[in-house]
């Protein structure tokens, strides 16, 4: 079973991805903060990253920074923002994300990005 | 998704308790740049959950104060007072709609103009600052000449869904949507709010001018325009285009639009093209054949890729970016079916790596997939699936929308947590929410347990004394002994568990007093101190109205106006502390003021005026029990009533709430110098320590906080005041009453073999009272169950508890018996 990791500090959207991802069968780990998400990947890296950018602690930048930086994981990385701040998306990419979607993200705009970055076949 | 909408709602409440804590903070620091970012990423955050639900006036207020945050980080901005009364409006506003949508499951439109009034106030802020940024600047934006529908030919599909909507007697409309070239920096998402479009059944998007050079190209300006067409009414599409209504021309199509479709079939439409276009100068075909399309995800991921490889390469992190570029493009590879280009990929990774650049890698992600010559911008690598998904859309959307029949929160569950601050952020991570009925239900198996414990003394005794066996008696106790133990290390646990930091409570009265205060032309500064104190959840609970009231008290009639505070020689700001602290199984909070305090004079005066008191008794009470009679009922002596103190709710009922669990609430007060209230208050309310005392042959419990002391008297130092009996102790008269009197049974106490009287000493109003009892016996430790049913009238009684030998203890309600009597 693929492994996701959604680092995100906000609940209601961890459960929202969760609910999603678990519904197409994916393993899922929630972190609240950079951190907490190096913690979780020295433990044990995972195939997905889902990052939010603006959290406490560690943001989005720093942690996908440092993953690619530490080279502890290769795996592909989305991160969402909000509309607002769109023009991060340069920023996101420089750090070391694979792709960079707009809040709300849909379900299926979600899924089917998974399944690229994980090489599942289209349906 | 009945969970999600909980978990929003919850976060939601949580995160405008550490917005109003924050600014309130600010207020004092507006320096401080950690509470300003704290306070933007909490907007942020509930900005970013409220895009889920669809609550455009949410959003709406969220995302100008999101902008407004984001240019006081910026310095843009200066903090301001007006600037927190705005916030806290809009705070305010935004848990109101959360209440309601909590309530009934939407939220009623009526309260678009309060949100855009909020939004607006909000962005004056910015605006003076941001001139000539954000803000369109100049004429006015020309109210655009989209012409009415030179009558789109659409592709077949669409124009049967047309049809088909037409025939069922719905309306059509057609409408051009130009959004501002600015749009996206004034937070629109025109592509997002066109498909949302309710009744979509077509929709296109064309540039409104020649495409300038790629060099010239300005991604940021939107040079879109967006024509749809819909089956909703006139009315849901203007509510739908409420926020950019001057942009939008909605007009209704005649029928003889859709008569002239089904006879002239259209010439090439707009998505057709640009599905044709993406499929030319897209990607070349793929091995299924060249008739499956690609997912509409790939190209955008294929082209985030091609960014990410010509990132300057200057960063220490390169070799893992290029690993992950290429993870990515090993998906995309595999999910189009193309794995054999694997090894391709592998050779130009390894090559990328080996020279610590992009390049290899790169070049062959423009050999596998050549850059378009024209190219498209992101958005049009969706549009060729956009108009099949249009229905889609459209049931998504209701999917999307929350349930309607929520059903209802549990009282008191989004409390449970308690405002995140950023220092308890990690701890977060390790608690889990319980609902309360769960928690209470372990209570009440801890009790059981306890009781059922306590048999184990008496099944000891009857072994030695009717079964003769001493030394099962004595392994009896032996396991007694272990099982005591654990079960008070268990209730213990339980009742950690229940305990909550006063902070609770106290947290609120920074605002309360801010805007009591600004109402009231008062200058008050509130202290907190030992906010951390913990106490039972019941407590906690119990304690927000008193402590209210007694707040709202010191602001109306204790601190004085800055001007008279001036005159006194006190500074012109007033301070109110609220000191909570914990003494040994009592939680104590004082509440003090340097306010005008209360003048026993006066309260005398009032307390004639009043017929509380006769001018004997006037002439004779101290000063301390004057002041005390404004525990009086009815009694307020404020000279004029305010709305905010109010009239009829006095300091009895405050009193009242606080004896209610087992509170003691005391006052002192110095004229002109201020007032003190303490309030004393049981930890947990769970377990009730009793002492039992027998009369009659029959047992009561008596709650150890009302119990002072015990006391052996003979009866010969009983004194007889006519028909009241009274004893000296220690110098002081204490009046007597005998238990059995009072309890309606006309039967003498009894005495004990030196001829002596059991007195137990109880507190009732302030004063020591003796209560003849027949003897004392031990304290136990009870779970007290309040009466029921039929019982509930018997006030004489506090409750029932059940004692280790099974029988039924009733608990008296001192209180009650002695002012009965």
């Amino acid at each position: 079973m693929k492994r996701i990791l959604i680092v995100d500090d906000a609940a209601t959207l961890r459960l929202y991805y969760r609910t999603i991802l678990e519904g197409a069968g994916y393993h899922v780990v929630e972190a609240i903060n950079g951190v907490e998400a190096m913690e979780k990947t020295l433990q044990a890296p995972f195939d997905l990253y889902i990052v939010d950018i603006n959290m406490p602690m560690q943001d989005g930048y720093g942690f996908v920074r440092e993953l690619r930086g530490r080279d502890v994981s290769q795996a592909p990385a989305m991160m969402i923002s909000t509309e607002s701040a769109a023009n991060d998306r340069s920023r996101a990419y420089a750090a070391g994300a694979n792709i960079y979607l707009v809040k709300p993200v849909k379900p299926d705009e979600l899924l089917a990005n998974c399944r690229l970055l994980l090489g599942e076949a289209h349906q | 998704m009945n969970a999600l909408l909980e978990q929003f709602l919850a976060e939601t409440k949580e995160a405008l308790q550490a917005i109003a804590d924050n600014l309130l903070q600010l207020e004092k620091e507006p320096a401080n740049d950690r509470l300003l970012s704290e306070l933007f990423r909490l907007v942020h955050t509930l900005k970013g959950n409220s895009g889920l639900f669809d609550l455009p006036e949410l959003t709406r207020v969220l995302h100008a104060g999101e902008d407004l945050l984001d240019a006081v980080r910026q310095g843009q901005v200066g903090y301001s007072r007006l600037l927190a009364d705005r916030l806290l409006d809009a705070a305010d506003y935004v848990g109101m709609l959360c209440d309601e949508f909590e309530a009934q499951g939407r939220v009623d439109s009526r309260h678009i103009e309060t949100s855009v009034g909020l939004a607006e106030a909000l962005r004056q802020l910015i605006a003076p600052a941001a001139v000539g940024e954000a803000e369109p600047s100049g004429p006015p934006v020309p109210r655009h000449e989209l012409s009415p529908p030179d009558l789109p030919d659409l592709p077949e599909a669409a124009q049967a869904a047309a049809d088909h909507a037409a025939r069922q007697g719905l309306s059509l409309h057609w409408l051009c949507y130009r959004p501002l070239e600015e749009c996206f920096f004034q937070g629109d998402d025109p592509f997002h709010q066109a498909r949302l479009t309710p009744g979509l059944v077509w929709g296109g998007i064309a540039a409104r001018q020649e495409w300038p050079d790629l060099a010239e190209f300005d991604p940021y300006r939107c040079l879109l325009d967006f024509r749809l067409l819909s089956s909703a009414t006139l009315p849901e599409l203007e509510e739908h285009f409420r926020y950019v209504s001057e942009q939008v021309k909605i007009v209704p199509l005649p029928e003889e639009f859709l008569r002239r479709q089904q006879t002239t079939p259209g010439q090439q439409s707009l998505p057709e093209e640009l599905a044709a276009e993406s499929s030319t100068s897209g990607f070349p075909d793929n091995k299924t054949g060249g008739t499956a399309p690609f997912p509409p995800a790939v190209g955008d991921l294929l082209a985030a890729q091609r960014e990410i490889l010509t990132m300057p390469d200057d960063v220490p992190w390169l070799p893992g970016r290029i690993k992950a570029a290429a993870a990515s493009l090993t998906g995309c590879l595999i999910a189009l079916g193309r794995q054999e280009e694997k090894d391709g990929l592998e050779t130009a990774l390894n090559a990328a790596l080996a020279e610590s650049s992009s390049q290899p890698l790169l070049a062959w992600l423009n050999r596998q997939f050549p850059l378009p010559t024209a190219e498209p911008l992101p958005q049009f690598a969706r549009i060729s699936a956009w108009s099949q998904t249009a229905a889609e859309t459209l049931s998504e959307q209701s999917a999307q929308a929350p349930p309607v029949a929520e059903p209802p929160h549990p009282p008191g569950d989004g409390e449970t947590k308690f405002g995140r601050r950023a220092d308890d952020v990690l701890v977060g991570a390790k608690s889990i929410k319980v609902d309360q009925f769960k928690i209470d239900r372990l209570m009440n198996l801890i009790g059981e347990m306890v009781v059922a414990k306590n048999a184990l003394p008496y099944l000891a005794d009857r072994a030695e004394t009717i079964y003769g066996i001493r030394d099962l008696s004595r392994e009896i106790k032996a396991q007694y002994a272990i099982i005591h133990r654990i079960a008070g290390e268990m209730q213990d646990s339980i009742m950690q568990v229940r305990m909550m930091p006063i902070s609770l409570v106290l947290q609120r009265f920074h605002r309360l007093v801010r805007d009591t205060s600004q109402k009231l032309g008062k200058q008050v500064n509130l202290v907190l101190q030992g906010e951390e104190t913990e106490a039972d959840k019941n407590v906690i609970e119990a304690l927000g109205d008193p402590l209210v009231h007694i707040v709202r008290n010191s602001l109306d009639h204790g601190i004085e106006s800055p001007d008279h505070r001036r005159s006194l020689g006190k500074p012109a700001t007033g301070t109110i502390v609220i000191r909570a602290s914990q003494e040994s199984d009592r939680v104590i909070i004082e509440i003090s003021d340097d306010g005008r305090g209360i003048d026993p004079l006066v309260i005398k005066h009032k307390a004639y005026e009043k017929g509380i008191l006769n001018a004997e008794q006037m002439a004779r009470i101290s000063d301390q029990e004057a002041v005390n009679l404004v525990f009086a009922a009815g009694f307020s002596t404020a000279e004029t009533v305010s709305d905010l103190s109010g009239r009829g709710v006095g300091m009895d009922v405050v009193r009242n709430a606080v004896e209610k669990v087992n509170g003691i609430l005391s006052l002192e007060s110095e004229k002109g110098k201020g007032t003190r209230l303490r309030l004393s208050l049981p930890l947990s309310m769970a377990v009730t320590n009793v002492m039992i005392v027998e009369t009659n042959r029959q047992i009561f419990g008596v709650p150890m906080e009302s119990v002072l002391e015990t006391v052996r008297v003979p009866t010969e130092s009983i004194y007889r005041i006519k028909e009241h009996q009274a004893i000296v102790l220690r110098g002081r008269i204490v009046p007597l009453l005998n238990l059995n009197s009072l309890l309606d049974m006309n039967i003498p106490p009894e005495t004990n073999a030196e001829g002596e009287l059991a007195v137990l000493l109880v507190r009732h109003a302030g004063e020591s009272v003796g209560i003849i009892v027949d003897d004392f016996r031990e304290t136990v430790e009870i779970i007290l169950k309040p009466m029921h049913s039929v019982l509930t009238g018997l006030a004489a009684y506090a409750g029932s508890a059940l004692l280790g030998n099974g029988s039924v203890l009733l608990v008296l309600d001192i209180k009650e018996i002695l002012s009965c009597r």
